[in-house]
């Protein structure tokens, strides 16, 4: 009954080498030398998403909720193409807006104005496209006059918004989100949601990274929750968030 | 084969004009910021330099070369570039590593940014060594005629050099120290305050083991100085630059995506 999905996830591992440094001081560095020892690092394999498989669907509006550390940022970053998974596969039809940790390559020096282009062209937009949008990223982040004041001297709720504006310019069928709505006031917060129920509704497939229930509950028609490097709920929003609970407080 | 061509587009970023053009601007501005002499810098720096050269070696050495101040001139201008671009290229990775690590773009793009950070301002800082030239009186040869070709061979080794340190240090950090002093001893075996007329025959190998010395000669030539007498020795940035750019191409097709993880 379903089309095909947008993202298939099947089976995936992550793992990461970790190089542990031996040589945390000076007088480790001579004994080592002296015993002939080269080996500054031992390496370390550690395990961050175990067998995880899902299929998301054109319109889906999925929440991913987890405990701190469980693999849920790791997902998003296999999504993006950031990293490669060490097992299983990835199958993305479309293209994704890696919305991942807002205002990623913003530049404390330059004017907010600056920055605008900078991001935008960094998060994959052309020249035309950026100065089409110009005016409407600068009115989304109801920044004003600040926007030309160097990024440095604004709020880190400031520094959000207008990281959301340009981000959420971005059209791609697919949106990924991770803990946007965390940071920013609440009448700026209904505002993002609003954006994004918006392009919900023009048939985009939304995945959302929160911890708040709330906003799953809400929105999501699909929650997954992920706990320990596994998948475990797959379903209705509201049993997923009882899921999500009962594996934070378990910890 | 065609699969090669986009590697090779991608490899020289060509469908991101727009990204490269607003990390150049980025840099630009950067370096420039709250300075009250700002770009001039780019110019002052090297002329202090060649100043003190010239009267360390025309004047106390006697060096035995025409218009000395005006020789060091066109030697240390390209060769701040080619240092500064593959000092900075080195780098960025490290110090852009928190984009990387979020946004799905080839590490490699802001490399090549870097090194044509350094190129724009070798490019601003060109005019005075025209001046100069102008001042001494020298004439246009055959040889300023091959000095856009020599610039954009030493562009494309800087950009391949850059490449193969910057995917090293990222697990190497060592090699910032060792840079330094391979850049210090490289500087005094490219011909920039002699001319490669001077390397005496049994040394010549050292002209071939060396990318970008020939370039700096073409420098050299174009305004007025005497030309090697082997013609062979103008092969050499061709083979050197066709040879970086095959290694960083590999080297970006292997670590590209462990350099993420390892950032």
């Amino acid at each position: 009954m379903n089309p095909n999905p947008v993202i298939s996830v099947r089976n995936v591992s992550k793992s990461f080498v970790l190089w542990e440094d031996r040589t945390d001081s000076l007088k480790k560095v001579l004994i080592n030398l002296i015993k002939l020892n080269f080996k500054v690092a031992t390496k370390r394999k550690i395990e961050v998403l175990e067998d995880v498989s899902f299929d998301i669907y054109p319109g889906e509006f999925v929440g991913i909720m987890g405990h701190n550390g469980a693999g849920k940022s790791t997902i998003l970053k296999i999504l993006t193409g950031i990293y490669i998974p060490s097992s299983g596969s990835v199958k993305i039809n479309g293209t994704i807006a890696p919305l991942l940790e807002l205002g990623a390559g913003f530049t404390d020096e330059l004017s907010g104005y600056d920055n605008i282009f900078l991001n935008a062209s960094i998060l994959g937009f052309g020249r035309k496209r950026t100065n089409e949008l110009l005016n409407s990223i600068i009115e989304f982040s109801e920044l004003g006059d600040r926007i030309h004041s160097p990024v440095r001297n604004y709020s880190s709720g400031m520094t959000v918004r207008l990281a959301f504006s340009i981000a959420v310019h971005l059209d791609a069928p697919i949106l990924l989100f991770d803990e946007v709505l965390a940071v920013g006031d609440v009448a700026f917060q209904e505002k993002c949601i609003t954006k994004i129920l918006d392009q919900h509704k023009q048939g985009k497939s939304i995945i959302l990274v929160t911890h708040s229930p709330e906003i799953v509950e809400k929105f999501c028609n699909r929650c997954i929750v992920i706990s320990h490097k596994r998948k475990i709920f797959d379903g209705n929003p509201l049993d997923g968030v009882k899921v999500y609970k009962n594996s934070t407080f378990g910890n | 084969m065609s699969n090669y061509k986009t590697d090779i587009k991608e490899f020289l970023c060509v469908n991101k004009k727009f990204l490269i053009y607003n990390l150049i601007v980025r840099n630009l501005k950067i370096k420039y910021r709250k300075s009250y002499v700002g770009i001039l810098w780019t110019i002052l720096i090297p002329a202090v330099n060649a100043i003190v050269y010239s009267i360390i070696f025309e004047h106390i050495m006697k060096v035995q070369i025409q218009n000395y101040p005006l020789f060091i001139l066109a030697g240390i201008l390209p060769w701040s570039f080619f240092s500064s671009s593959i000092t900075n290229g080195m780098e960025c990775l490290v110090a852009n590593h928190s984009v990387l690590n979020k946004v799905p773009i080839p590490a490699f793009s802001f490399i090549l940014a870097e090194v044509l950070t350094a190129f724009c301002n070798f490019i601003l800082s060109l005019p005075t060594l025209i001046l100069l030239a102008l001042i001494y009186g020298i004439d246009l040869n055959i040889y300023s005629l091959a000095i856009p070709i020599g610039v954009l061979l030493l562009l494309l080794q800087s950009y391949g050099i850059s490449v193969i340190l910057g995917y090293t240090f990222v697990f190497f950090r060592d090699l910032r120290f060792i840079l330094s002093i391979v850049l210090q001893i490289w500087f005094y075996l490219t011909p920039v305050l002699y001319s490669a007329k001077m390397i005496p025959p049994n040394m010549e190998l050292l002209s071939w083991l060396n990318p970008v010395g020939i370039v700096f000669h073409l420098f050299h030539e174009s305004i007025g100085f005497e030309g090697v007498g082997n013609k062979y020795f103008y092969m050499i940035p061709f083979v050197w630059t066709i040879l970086l750019l095959i290694v960083a191409f590999f080297v970006i097709k292997k670590f590209n995506q462990r350099i993420v993880e390892s950032l």
